[in-house]
């Protein structure tokens, strides 16, 4: 039988005393009482002792974990194709004329590709880390293609 | 202690690459972050979304936690600006979504006893529709110190702020709150009608 809880140390109270002095309240109605008169905002506390649904948790879980084998490859194309686009852009514009036809390979220093990476607020994550970027410019006729690799890119 | 140096070999290998121990480690850890994105979205669909948004980005940055600092301060600041971040996407809701109604849909569970269900699931809905009154940081603060329980402290490192702005998000949120309770609830929520209800102590 847990006494009853004083509520100004309901709000200080942590970890498995908060838990204990709750889920006391939850079940004791001159607790709660108390706990009003003191201030009715505190009641909210015992939220933290409201379960989620199974479900929800399956679900969290199911959304994860396949990803996690595929997820860091998966999202290095992704960077690569926006870096890509950028690189394209950003030279389209500069240069104020179209990218040449034929392939070529350029290097570039890394913080540039991350800075390139941030300015088009992909859901990326670039850490700067050293070492050089090769961009390859594929473009053909009107198919525009950049590729940008880094073996030190970070993402 | 022991749960702390188990965690910390989980994240290690985690962040190594081990799916097996990221697995491990968002079934320990994805009630408290749904719980946390539930408080500030208000719904639990979109917690849910929340909670998988924040995952895979934990599975992506974990390398690059620090094991000496504290996991779940780090967790809470991914979620809680995670959640931000989409209601502020989303807009505010002009009605709140019931929560569901069967039984092993309803988001609490009749502990410690029946009353005590019935009162929490009425507390649920009067903070949902009472914190919508909150500002967004307001309410991450009430319910990062108020319902998960976290040092001032903590709350201050996940919000970014300094204790004394926790603080004073706290008086407001709390203000707020309990002036919502008082006009919409009669400022009797919750309170025991009568003597005839007694102490279960």
């Amino acid at each position: 039988m847990t006494p009853h809880v004083d509520p100004r140390e309901l709000s200080e109270a942590r970890g498995a005393d908060r838990l204990e002095m709750v889920t006391h309240v939850a079940g004791c109605a001159a607790c709660r009482d108390a706990v009003i008169d003191h201030d009715p905002a505190l009641l909210f506390a015992l939220l933290a002792i409201a379960p989620i649904p199974g479900r929800i948790l399956e679900e969290v879980s199911t959304a994860v974990a396949p990803r996690p084998e595929a997820s860091r490859p998966r999202l290095k194309v992704a960077a690569a194709a926006v870096i890509a686009g950028l690189a394209l852009a950003s030279g389209y514009l500069t240069l104020g004329q179209r990218p040449r036809l034929a392939a070529r390979s350029v290097a570039t220093d890394l913080p540039t590709t991350a800075s390139a990476a941030s300015l088009a607020r992909a859901d990326v994550e670039v850490e700067p880390a050293g070492g050089v970027s090769h961009v390859v410019d594929l473009t053909v006729g009107e198919t525009q293609v950049v590729m940008v690799y880094n073996g030190d890119l970070d993402l | 202690m022991r749960d702390d140096e188990d965690l910390t070999d989980l994240i290690r290998a985690a962040a190594g690459g081990d799916r097996r121990a990221f697995e491990e480690l968002v079934v320990r850890k994805r009630e408290r972050v749904v719980r946390a994105a539930f408080q500030i979205t208000g719904d639990v669909e979109d917690a849910r979304d929340v909670a998988q948004g924040v995952f895979l980005r934990l599975w992506r940055v974990l390398q690059r936690f620090d094991l000496t600092r504290r996991f779940d301060t780090w967790l809470y600041r991914i979620t809680v600006n995670a959640a931000i971040d989409f209601v502020r996407e989303r807009g505010p809701r002009g009605f709140l979504q019931p929560l569901p109604g069967d039984a092993g849909e309803r988001l609490h569970d009749p502990s410690p006893t029946a009353d005590a269900a019935v009162r929490l699931g009425e507390l649920q809905r009067a903070f949902l529709r009472l914190a919508t009154r909150l500002a967004p940081k307001q309410r991450a603060a009430f319910v990062l110190k108020e319902i998960e329980g976290l040092e001032t402290a903590e709350v201050a490192r996940v919000l970014g702020v300094t204790e004394s702005t926790v603080r004073n998000h706290l008086l407001q949120a709390r203000r707020i709150l309990r002036e919502g309770l008082a006009s919409d609830y009669g400022g009797i929520f919750g309170r025991r009608r009568g003597s005839g209800e007694g102490s279960s102590s």
